[in-house]
């Protein structure tokens, strides 16, 4: 029967990270750390959610997991929710090791935290909240995957998530400003520019590995002409995977660093890049987990900033992409904050042939790696792409030969997805197509 | 029998209305109290106009992408909530008894109207049961009481039936058919049947956060 089965993929994965703290574990340990997180971290919320769920089972077709896993009832939200959170609850006190790491397993690496099947509740339980309070129990017990524990302890001993030391920023930054200055002499990347309108921030794989990105957005500033500056010291970096890993305490560091360093540069707002997850932790988890209801100096995304751009016509496009596009939603801007109009606003703008994805919008597919999972490895890759089926359909299905998409994480699942299913398609970031199409002499 | 008609309609009524009425009180105070004493920031992101927005487009039939996409399930779920809160109200006999108790009186349905909607709850149960037996996303994650629920509505509605037209053993029938009913009101603020309540409260502030801070439809 497929109710006592468990799927292969549970025990064919090893995770030192996982591994190693589950042999220390007592009994004893596993029960006051569930209790205490339950009884002092959770409230009325979780038992209202618990309490209201009539099993309907209405999430299930939300779920890439549970679609791509051909409808194993182990992948469907609830269906995650029951063997952890569920298992928690009820047996409380016979939560064993076994428990704990398929627990983290599921909540870690099969779940994207994306709130698709929200939408798909009557009642609105947000399962994402749930296997967020799993995540957090097995963060305080010790028990986090090797690859994104790596990255929390990044953002605890620098600030950044790739251990991007100072010295390294501020030379790469000088870096992308030389290269640039190539294409436009006079162009600046103003550091450290006490008063400036706009700090910009991005996420530490942008100087790591993908710093044609600053070079691209200096660009898009020095045309628009606009009163910009980044920090030097840490703060630069918003991106966040304690928040993902369970560790409420960090992430609240993070977010915490991040304003400070737009509150001594004076800066009227904060100008995010394309990444989805950071826009998350600053305008919805970091700030409410250090009081703020909204973030404290306003924070807008980069979808937002180029759509006012073009809005105001500080940029002015040449001449629009001629391939055919696609967008693909990332959830945290999307269901996040309602960004996909304005995306497709900015497409109009500069591609000629936009090809919609079907689901879009809200209710679009998650890319797969979002939520941390992509983070958590080459462990869990196998899976994350075998997940990743009805999106690779759903790429397929517009026949575009760009897939654009302002997230550094969807970005990077959607690029495996290709590669693995072997789809020929480019994924491209709004700022690609943007300093492509836009006039130079502005 | 005789005793059990009068013990039912007389202190297991009363008994069964106090914990209806009172359980429905004291879980909906002490959510808002609990959540006013731990989770206070939840009233901070409270929204009217979201909340009413999300509300009527789950109250349309087909107004959400999940009911488009579930047809049958839409349909059968829609007339049977309708059924389920219409007939113990405007039911003919049912408007009798409180105008003998009390002396009130509002329109009732017409006969072949209640019949129908009854017949329906009943054939809706089964329909939900068997929902939950063949499907097995459903199935997995489904426990006993979710299988215990549609027969706690069911027995009520086919006895109430069947004692109305006089068949065979109706008054055995009519017997089980106030036992059952106050089982069922009994049961609401202790079971999952609590959605009804709590289900108002979930979508009230999760249509408040996707409405006002996220910008985003939930539907």
């Amino acid at each position: 029967m497929t109710t006592t089965q468990q799927p292969a993929t549970h025990s064919q994965t090893i995770d030192e990270g996982i591994e190693q703290k589950l042999s220390q574990l007592t009994p004893e340990k596993i029960r006051f750390v569930i209790d205490d997180v339950l009884k002092s971290e959770t409230g009325p919320r979780l038992k209202a959610y618990l309490k209201t769920c009539v099993h309907c089972g209405l999430c299930s077709d939300a779920c890439h997991f549970f679609l791509s896993f051909d409808r194993d009832p182990h992948y469907s939200p609830m269906g995650k929710v029951k063997q952890t959170l569920g298992q928690f609850i009820l047996n409380k006190h016979r939560i064993t090791a076994d428990h704990i790491r398929k627990a983290a397993i599921i909540a870690y690496t099969e779940c994207n935290m994306c709130k698709r099947c929200i939408l798909y509740c009557p009642f609105g339980i947000d399962t994402a909240y749930m296997i967020s309070i799993v995540r957090r129990i097995c963060h305080r017990l010790g028990v986090t995957p090797l690859y994104l524990q790596d990255t929390a302890h990044s953002h605890s001993a620098f600030m950044n998530q790739m251990w991007v030391k100072e010295d390294e920023w501020i030379d790469t930054i000088h870096w992308q400003e030389e290269d640039a200055r190539e294409e436009i002499p006079n162009l600046r990347i103003p550091l450290e520019k006490q008063g400036a309108e706009i700090m910009y921030s991005v996420i530490a794989p942008e100087p790591r590995f993908q710093a044609g990105l600053i070079y691209k957005a200096a660009v898009l500033m020095s045309r628009a002409g606009i009163d910009w500056t980044l920090p030097a010291t840490p703060g630069w970096d918003n991106s966040d995977m304690a928040m993902y890993s369970g560790d409420n305490e960090i992430m609240g560091r993070i977010t915490r660093t991040h304003f400070e360093a737009a509150e001594r540069l004076n800066v009227k707002k904060i100008v995010m890049g394309e990444c989805g997850h950071a826009f998350r932790s600053v305008y919805d988890t970091g700030n409410r987990w250090l009081g703020w209801t909204y973030p404290p100096i306003p924070v807008i995304h980069a979808i937002e900033f180029y759509y006012d751009l073009l809005n105001s016509g500080r940029i002015k496009i040449k001449e629009k992409f001629k391939r055919p596009v696609t967008f693909h939603d990332p959830c945290n801007i999307v269901r996040g904050r309602g960004l996909h109009e304005k995306a497709r606003y900015i497409i109009s703008r500069t591609c000629e042939n936009f090809i919609e994805m079907t689901p879009n919008r809200e209710h679009n597919f998650c890319c797969g790696s979002g939520g941390g999972v992509i983070n958590c490895g080459p462990p869990y890759k196998t899976k994350r792409m075998q997940a990743s089926r009805v999106k690779a359909e759903q790429l397929t299905r517009t026949g575009a030969e760009v897939v654009i998409t302002p997230c550094h994480n969807c970005h990077s699942g959607i690029e495996d997805i290709l590669h693995h299913y072997k789809i020929p398609m480019t994924v491209m970031f709004m700022v690609d197509i943007l300093t492509l199409t836009m006039e130079t002499n502005t | 029998m005789h005793q059990l008609y009068i013990l039912a309609t007389g202190p297991f009524l009363y008994i069964a209305l106090v914990f209806f009425i009172g359980g429905i009180i004291v879980q909906a105070v002490s959510l808002i109290f609990e959540t006013y004493r731990h989770e206070r920031f939840v009233f901070s992101f409270l929204s009217f106009k979201s909340a009413l927005f999300s509300i009527l487009h789950w109250a349309t039939p087909f107004g959400s992408r999940v009911m488009k996409k579930n047809r049958l399930l839409t349909m059968v779920g829609f007339i049977f909530h309708v059924g389920l809160l219409i007939i113990p109200f405007f039911l003919f006999a049912h408007v009798l008894l409180f105008y003998e108790a009390w002396g009130l009186s509002w329109p009732t349905l017409p006969g072949w109207v209640s019949d129908a909607f009854t017949l329906f709850v009943v054939a809706a149960c089964v329909f939900f049961l068997i929902r939950r037996l063949i499907n097995p996303e459903i199935r997995y994650i489904s426990t006993p009481t979710d299988y215990l629920i549609p027969v706690l509505i069911l027995i009520p509605f086919l006895t109430g039936f069947w004692a109305a037209h006089t068949l065979p053993g109706f008054r055995f029938c009519h017997i089980v058919h106030i036992l059952s009913g106050e089982t069922l009101l009994l049961a609401i603020p202790f079971t999952r049947l609590t959605h009804m309540l709590f289900g108002f409260f979930t979508r009230v502030y999760t249509s408040s956060e996707f409405g006002s801070t996220r910008f985003a439809k939930d539907w």
